[in-house]
């Protein structure tokens, strides 16, 4: 119990004490008033009588006030011991004694309900039943009762113990009978955000703790009559009982079916801005090409700006819709062996066009022996673009950006790494966050801050790790891993016949017939 | 070993992308048509049978979902031509149904320069 029960008491008691008392000094200052006018009077009949009064009054009160204040504090208190005792509160573990006359005034069949409401939620407490004096106090039809009451409610209820067997789960729970004989949950929980992960994280360093789940399927998106979930895990240690974590679950899919729908309209609009984007930067190189030789100098650095906005724009846009697809579970990778060196080349020229129209030198250190990627080329350019633009936007003017890549085992790491103005380390640990945007950004840069939160996710679903170190005044490291195609090249082919001969582009995907046909 | 492609039928309704890739691969030497539905695509891929057919999804009287539908259902009536589809949607959704719907590729266009075009195009295997 957060709260103990018993200090809880000790306030009412001392409450109410201070309350009886105020109210008895009240009426003796009335009484003492009213004597001392009566004396003014000067009367001795008046006298007589106002002393009879306040006499009866003081009389009233000493002899009333114990009584109301017992038949107040008693009751009172032997509830709060019946429930200090069951919730085993640590100042009062003694079960309540009652008397003979609990019996009649009802109190004794108010404690008992308290017990038996106790037994059918947690049928150890039949343990440590009320004392003797009370009389044993035996499980009844209550917990039926309950039973039915949680079968009617709409939030599913899980019990798990601590071998992690469900022993109890209402009507409305996710789970299904498992083949073994007991009851398993069908949730889908992501894999950096599951169940297990949660159960392992608690029971090494809680006592108690709390967890919250979002959006979680009972299928996979796609499948006929799934349904979506917020849950609550409530965990606590107890080795003497049989519960050890309770998930409540509210079905959640009305809500969250209208919510897919905002997230095609949002589909809908990055489709309806690519247009004018596509015109603009598809001009912008015809001019390029055409213009380029009769231009002068400062005239070629305005259209290169225009050039950079315009493939900026593009990319936020495309930021925006990978969150959304993300957000929706349609975010699906296609990774491939891709050599590291080759998408730089792919992707370099308009960086460095980035980076020179901002007076920052992008360097690129990628060595051309890297082992191969399993990797989604067009998502992989995506972050490296999202960590550029970022170094880009908090480094200093004339600052350099180096672009570096070093094999690990079964990884290649690959680093953004700039000069500028880096940031404490108490918000580094929010950066991945969707919408995070730090102290000197919100000041100083715009954004959307979903860039690095779309880097992280990219990163994630290649299995690889997205790390950042940075001193502030000095500058910033971002770093990722990207699994060596070697490492998971027979996983990759065994589920990938279908896209054999597909020659994956950063902008989508061609066929090579020279492969395919055959 | 790369393919010749000669002629070239743009499928596109909006006016600005089609003149701006248009202008950009005439000028490279390939014999550009252009169509502004999906209806009158069809029938002109069908009839002409160019090298390459460029394709946008959301079309007036007939998507190109169903373009491609008719051009390669279940038979394949352009057996000579190359269909790319060149859209602005990136659902993945789409993209299967491009596959599924046996397009040879699938790109954004908001990512294809006409210099970016032309580029894949001589690369076409």
């Amino acid at each position: 119990m957060a709260i103990k029960i018993h200090d809880y008491f000790a306030r009412y008691r001392s409450r109410s004490i201070l309350f009886v008392t105020l109210i008895q000094l009240v009426a003796a200052a009335l009484a003492g008033g009213f004597l001392w006018l009566v004396w003014q009077q000067n009367s001795d009949g008046a006298l007589n009588f106002a002393i009879t009064v306040a006499a009866t009054v003081a009389a009233i009160n000493l002899v009333f006030t114990p009584i109301i204040w017992w038949a107040v504090n008693h009751p009172t208190r032997t509830l709060t011991q019946a429930i200090a005792h069951i919730s085993k509160d640590p100042v009062v573990t003694p079960p309540p004694k009652l008397s003979a006359s609990d019996e009649r005034t009802g109190l004794k069949a108010l404690v008992q309900t308290v017990y038996e409401l106790a037994i059918a939620t947690n049928p150890k407490t039949a343990d440590q039943t009320v004392g003797t004096n009370a009389g044993a106090v035996k499980p009844t039809a209550a917990s039926d009762f309950f039973q039915t009451v949680a079968d009617l409610t709409p939030c599913g209820i899980i019990v798990i113990n601590k071998q992690g067997t469900i022993t109890y789960a209402n009507t409305a729970a996710p789970t299904s009978p498992t083949p073994s004989g007991s009851r398993g949950i069908d949730l889908i929980f992501e894999q950096n955000n599951s169940l297990g992960a949660w159960l392992s994280d608690a029971r090494a360093n809680k006592v108690r703790d709390t967890h919250q789940w979002f959006r979680v399927g009972d299928k996979l998106p796609g499948e006929p009559d799934r349904r979506i979930f917020d849950i609550i895990g409530y965990y606590q240690k107890n080795d003497a009982s049989d519960i050890e974590v309770v998930l409540v679950t509210f079905d959640r899919t009305a809500v969250y079916i209208n919510d897919q729908e905002d997230m095609d309209f949002i589909a809908l609009a990055a489709h309806e801005l690519r247009g004018p984007i596509t015109v603009i930067r598809g001009y912008l190189d015809v001019f390029n090409q055409e213009l380029a030789p009769k231009l002068t100098a400062d005239e070629h650095m305005l259209l290169e700006r225009l050039q950079v906005s315009a493939e900026r724009l593009a990319g936020y846009v495309n930021n925006i819709l990978n969150v959304s697809r993300y957000d929706r579970h349609q975010f699906t990778l296609h990774p491939q062996e891709e050599s590291l060196p080759s998408l730089i080349q792919s992707i370099g020229p308009d960086l460095m066009l980035r980076a020179k129209t901002q007076n920052r030198s992008l360097v690129f250190k990628v060595s051309n022996d890297l082992p191969t990627i399993a990797a989604d080329s067009s998502s992989l350019g995506e972050v490296i673009t999202n960590l550029v633009d970022n170094a880009i936007k908090y480094s200093h003017d004339g600052g350099q950006i180096t672009v570096g890549a070093t094999p690990k085992e079964n990884w290649v790491e690959i680093t953004v790494q700039d000069q500028g103005i880096g940031m404490p380390s108490n918000i580094v640990g929010n950066l991945f966050t969707r919408f995070y945007r730090s102290h000197h950004s919100r000041q100083q840069v715009g954004g959307t801050g979903l860039g690095l939160y779309i880097c992280k996710t990219i990163v994630d679903a290649h299995g690889g790790s997205i790390w950042v170190r940075s001193v502030e005044g000095q500058g910033t490291t971002f770093g990722f891993t990207m699994p060596t195609y070697a490492s998971v090249a027979d996983r990759l082919q065994s589920g990938n016949n279908s896209t054999k001969g597909i020659v994956r582009r950063p902008e989508g995907w061609i066929k090579n017939h020279a492969m395919y046909r055959n | 070993m790369a393919i010749p492609v000669k002629t070239i039928l743009l499928i596109e309704d909006d006016p600005f992308i089609s003149d701006m890739y248009a202008r950009s691969l005439r000028k490279a030497g390939y014999q550009v048509d252009l169509i502004s539905n999906g209806e009158d695509g069809a029938k002109t891929a069908l009839a002409k049978q160019y090298d390459l057919i460029l394709l946008d999804i959301l079309l007036p009287e007939k998507q190109g979902s169903e373009v491609l539908k008719i051009l390669r259902g279940d038979k394949d009536l352009v057996p000579n031509s190359r269909v790319l589809v060149l859209t602005n949607f990136s659902q993945d959704d789409e993209s299967r149904q491009a596959m599924q719907s046996k397009a040879d590729g699938y790109l954004i266009k908001a990512d294809i320069t006409p210099r970016k075009l032309i580029e894949i195009i001589q690369s076409l295997k």
